[in-house]
């Protein structure tokens, strides 16, 4: 006896089913959504395009703060004056390779432009170094003791248009106020950074921020960045591995001055 | 005596705290300019040979004339920042220098004494300028400003 899959019945019971099965995912989804913490995209502020810190490389809230040496643990300060003073060769080239890491500074801006891609339930936070962080807004709470990744582990909450952003998970061996640089503090255990994100009157992408990081820092710091748009921005790479760094032996991780022609480089112009 | 001592020592702490203070800011490159000297601010007439346009240092190849030399040049090499500083100093891949061009160079130099160092300031042919990567710009504003304090 042969059976006929084909059949009206079987089909429409078929059709039934799928029927059920769509409906019962659409109702799942929803009920993880978070409605207070969501908002339809076009509600989202305009983040959109790259920003560079206002006052220039050497400019932001905290590079101004950090002239005051005490604010890091005694070890640490006297880490920073040993390493300051000029002539000292600290290699550690290959420190320079590890993937860019957060480390609860700014977002960069100041060798590299950032971006803050805002889309429903999530911002990611990139730069030209290549930095990445991605920031969960869809109401779950903060991951307990995460394994450390590169970007840390994030939420955020709106308040307003105030994104709120709560970061932990960061590697301890990141350093600080640059993330790839070997004659510098390194952050420790325990690091805890909170992030108020808007946008201010004059256009200005604020983000003010709390720093905990108890192995590093006396006491928790406060500082603002205040980026300003870059229109016509042009994406280059900021790479900062020393793989081919005429400035650090990839062998020693000494810094160095490689004074090796290039194999093309043009002959001398005649005499 | 003692006062005087105390002023040399007082003198000695404050101008170490201030070199302290003033190298943590400038120290956002990615290295700490260890083989460079601040110190010193050299000039230098140069033709391009070439121009490493590269992360994280991009680097400029130029000739100097010097009769010691068995070509009648010298090869020097100067350090600039990476492509990202650079072309927020205005620096292009292909348009700021060409092969064979007459520049001026101003640079803090090696501390090996070889033929090369950071690049502080260019001066092309028609007068233009173009500036290095932001703390060799400020090490050498500090040079030229301790010059002309000793100047005066």
């Amino acid at each position: 006896m042969s059976i006929n899959y084909f059949s009206r019945k079987n089909v429409l019971t078929l059709v039934i089913a799928l029927l059920i099965s769509a409906c019962g995912q659409t109702t799942d989804t929803t009920a993880v959504v978070d409605d207070s913490t969501t908002a339809p995209m076009q509600e989202y502020p305009d983040w959109g395009g790259w920003w560079l810190i206002a006052d220039g490389p050497l400019g932001g809230g905290l590079r101004g703060l950090l002239r005051n040496l005490n604010v890091y643990q005694p070890e640490v300060k006297s880490f920073i004056e040993r390493v300051s003073v000029p002539g000292t060769n600290l290699g550690g080239g290959a420190v320079f390779c590890v993937p860019v890491r957060f480390n609860g500074g700014t977002n960069g801006g100041g060798t590299d432009a950032v971006e803050f891609l805002l889309t429903p339930q999530r911002l990611t936070i990139t730069n030209e170094d290549g930095m990445l962080r991605r920031i969960i807004i869809d109401g779950r709470p903060l991951r307990e003791n995460p394994e450390p990744s590169n970007g840390g582990t994030s939420i955020g909450t709106w308040e307003g248009d105030t994104l709120i952003v709560e970061t932990i998970g960061l590697h301890p061996d990141t350093t600080f106020p640059s993330s790839s640089r070997p004659n510098s503090p390194l952050i420790g255990e325990n690091v805890h950074v909170l992030e108020r994100i808007y946008l201010n009157e004059q256009d200005q992408l604020i983000v003010d921020t709390e720093l905990t990081a108890p192995q590093m820092l006396v006491a928790p710091i406060n500082f603002s960045t205040v980026y300003r748009r870059d229109p016509g921005h042009i994406i280059r790479d900021h790479d900062r591995c020393s793989l081919n760094d005429r400035s650090i032996d990839p062998v020693t991780g000494l810094e160095r001055f490689d004074m090796t022609p290039p194999a093309d480089l043009p002959p001398p112009p005649p005499r | 005596m003692t006062t005087t001592i105390s002023r040399i020592k007082f003198s000695a702490i404050s101008c170490l705290a201030i070199v302290l203070l003033l190298q943590v800011p400038l120290a956002s490159a990615h290295h700490s300019y260890a083989v460079i000297d601040n110190s010193r601010l050299l000039e230098v007439e140069a033709t391009i040979a070439k121009l490493e346009w590269v992360n994280p240092h991009s680097f400029l190849w130029v000739y100097v004339a010097d009769e010691a030399q068995e070509s009648g040049y010298q090869l020097y090499a100067f350090e600039v920042g990476s492509i990202t500083m650079m072309t927020k100093a205005g620096w292009t891949r292909d348009d700021t220098v060409t092969a064979g061009e007459k520049v001026t160079i101003e640079y803090l130099p090696l501390r090996s004494g070889e033929p090369g160092g950071s690049l502080a300031k260019m001066t092309h042919a028609d007068g233009s300028v173009s500036q290095g990567d932001f703390p060799a710009v400020r090490f050498a504003d500090r040079v030229r400003a301790a010059e002309q304090g000793e100047a005066q």
